[in-house]
């Protein structure tokens, strides 16, 4: 589904040049579960953008479902985040004046069409996540772990392939994180593409592949049965 | 619909920060309500004097004696001068087929009593033909007749100001007053006419015939004023220039000496009288108008507050599949929501003070929906103008970036 070949990115900041990234190869197929591992500065924060099409390499090809990815201007590039691409990030990022309900609709403004059933759909993934009594809350009126659950079922209602998640349990308590680290394990048995941003050895031990950074670099790959 | 669906959540943004919203809009409901009402005001200016000249009769010229100078837009006799008499009148009135009627009026200030009450007036004779000139006409009793005028009758029309002050609400008319040492019968009162536009109270006039003020009560052989009026508007130059050089001829002027008399154009004086208030309106109304670009800065900045509080919810549009123009029309509505919602209040506003204007009879202010919409118009461009700025700022930032840099 994804191919990375030889990616690079390098920041500029007043003139002084940073390598971030120095020539990574990447390959994700359908219905995979990886995390991308490392401590802070490794770049695993930058490939994540690049794979989610919210930055652009300085070098190296990007193919997505066989599209060149670096060739895309930025209304395809938005189109195929809307459509292909599911994010949760570590700060959920909810509109904090929307209900629940609206949030996990905000995706389907941006989509090409739609759907007649964005309601009903968007109940059912807050229902499937555990919600279904918090609809028309605030985010303010519901803890981490909830929140976090209204961004999955955000990421969900466009039904992407893929699914990115940026330290998704960075801000949350124990039993939160492992509620939400199960989503995930489900979101991958029914078919998600999954690729999970950690620092955390066991949000990592959830994955099939895990890839270790360091310094702009994948250092080692561990893949289990 | 995609922009219907956003727009619904731009608005709960907005109301969320009511205080900073508010802020932003007050410059647009100011400066909407200040052009409505400064408009409003000078259509009701230029509504008074075209009133005040239409009732004068506005195919007329005014031959004063003696040169007059304007002191503030108000004409002001420099000299007292006895030149101007009856035969200059009636040599007008033969001077050329332009000229339809002539009236000569001569006036003096003098005490109007009625046994013990007493006011100071102007007493103003005037002839059969200037009575119609000017328009004059009466709320009770009657005007002069024909039959006496230019025999010496002692018979008076009463402004309304006078009859009040000298019969307190009792009618006047079939009593007798005295003008001087003079007593006159009363067969008339005019209606309430109000202040002209040089400021002189109209209702403070006693009209008596023009040969009884001359020669039993002001006992003076020279006119101070004749109206000509012309057959129409376009004659009233011919008519001015003629007058003037058969003026000069009758009173023997040398080429180098200056007229004894002064020539008023009703129509000039009409398009000079319109322009002044026309400029008032043009000043306060740019005034107004600096309050729109005000208001418009106010905008602006409400706006880049909200693009730098909002980066998170940028960032996390662009993620989920906004493109760059969604963003920038994203922020272009909300601007244009906060200059929409200032402009309709204002215009509330607006023309909420200009009927209590009338109401209250502050000044006379007619409503003009055209400067309303204009207005209105000038006040969503201006937040749409001073919207692009952080809407496009908005737009352009990286996406990465505004996720990672909100909190």
């Amino acid at each position: 589904m994804i191919r990375l070949k030889r990616i690079e990115k390098t920041f500029r900041n007043g003139g002084v040049d940073t390598p971030v990234l120095k020539g990574i190869d990447f390959s994700l197929d359908e219905g995979e579960f990886v995390a991308l591992m490392g401590t802070s500065g490794t770049g695993k924060s930058t490939l994540m953008n690049i794979l989610g099409c919210l930055d652009r390499a300085t070098a190296g090809q990007y193919e997505f479902d066989g599209r060149d990815v670096v060739a895309l201007d930025d209304v395809e590039l938005s189109r195929l985040r809307n459509e292909k691409i599911g994010f949760v990030f570590q700060q959920f990022h909810l509109l904090p004046r929307s209900s629940a309900l609206t949030n996990v609709m905000l995706p389907l403004v941006y989509a090409s069409q739609y759907p007649a059933d964005a309601r009903e759909r968007a109940e059912q993934l807050l229902a499937m996540v555990g919600l279904k009594d918090r609809m028309g809350y605030l985010p303010g009126q519901l803890s981490g772990g909830q929140q976090q659950r209204v961004a999955i079922a955000r990421a969900l209602i466009n039904r992407p392939r893929l699914i990115l998640a940026d330290e998704p349990t960075g801000n949350l308590d124990r039993q939160s994180a492992l509620d939400i680290l199960d989503l995930f394990s489900d979101l991958h048995r029914q078919g998600h593409a999954v690729v999970i941003v950690t620092h955390d050895q066991e949000v990592a031990a959830r994955a099939r592949r895990v890839l270790h950074m360091v310094d702009g670099r994948f250092e080692r790959e561990e893949v289990r049965p | 619909m995609r922009y219907g669906r956003n727009l619904s959540i731009s608005v709960g943004i907005l109301m969320a920060h009511r205080l900073r919203t508010s802020l932003s809009v007050a410059g647009v409901v100011v400066g909407v309500a200040a052009i409505t009402v400064v408009v409003s005001v000078g259509n009701g200016m230029k509504a008074d004097i075209e009133d005040e000249f239409r009732a004068m009769g506005s195919e007329l010229v005014v031959v004063r004696s003696g040169r007059f100078r304007s002191h503030g837009g108000r004409p002001h006799q420099i000299a007292d001068v006895t030149t101007l008499t009856e035969e200059d009148a009636e040599a007008l009135q033969g001077m050329s087929s332009d000229v339809k009627a002539v009236g000569p009026c001569v006036s003096r200030p003098m005490v109007v009593k009625n046994g013990t009450l007493s006011t100071q007036s102007t007493v103003e004779a005037l002839s059969f033909a200037a009575v119609g000139i000017r328009n004059l006409s009466v709320s009770s009793g009657r005007l002069f007749l024909a039959g006496e005028m230019g025999v010496r009758r002692t018979v008076a029309v009463l402004g309304a100001g006078v009859a009040e002050n000298l019969f307190e609400g009792e009618d006047p008319v079939g009593r007798l007053i005295t003008v001087g040492r003079l007593p006159f019968r009363v067969i008339g009162v005019a209606p309430t006419l109000g202040t002209d536009i040089n400021g002189n109270d109209q209702d403070n006039v006693v009209y008596i015939p023009l040969d009884t003020g001359m020669r039993r009560l002001f006992h003076v052989t020279y006119l101070q004023t004749i109206y000509v009026k012309g057959v129409d508007a376009a004659s009233l130059s011919r008519i001015e220039e003629q007058a003037g050089r058969l003026l000069r001829t009758r009173h023997k002027l040398r080429p180098q000496e200056e007229d004894d008399f002064t020539l008023q154009n009703q129509v000039t004086m009409l398009e000079a009288a319109l322009q002044t208030s026309a400029s008032m309106t043009r000043l306060v109304g740019s005034v107004g108008a600096i309050c729109l670009v005000v208001a418009g800065i106010g905008v602006l900045a409400v706006m880049l507050m909200s693009v730098r509080e909002r980066r998170g919810e940028i960032g996390l549009r662009r993620a989920i599949g906004a493109r760059q123009s969604d963003i920038l029309l994203q922020f272009l509505s909300e601007a244009a929501l906060l200059s929409v919602s200032g402009g309709l209040i204002g215009l509330a506003l607006g023309a909420l003070a200009v009927a209590l204007a009338n109401e209250l009879q502050w000044a006379r202010a007619d409503f003009s929906v055209q400067a309303a919409l204009l207005s209105f118009t000038v006040s969503v461009t201006v937040g749409l103008l001073f919207g692009i700025y952080p809407a496009r700022k908005a737009a352009r930032l990286h996406p990465a970036v505004a996720l990672t840099s909100a909190g």
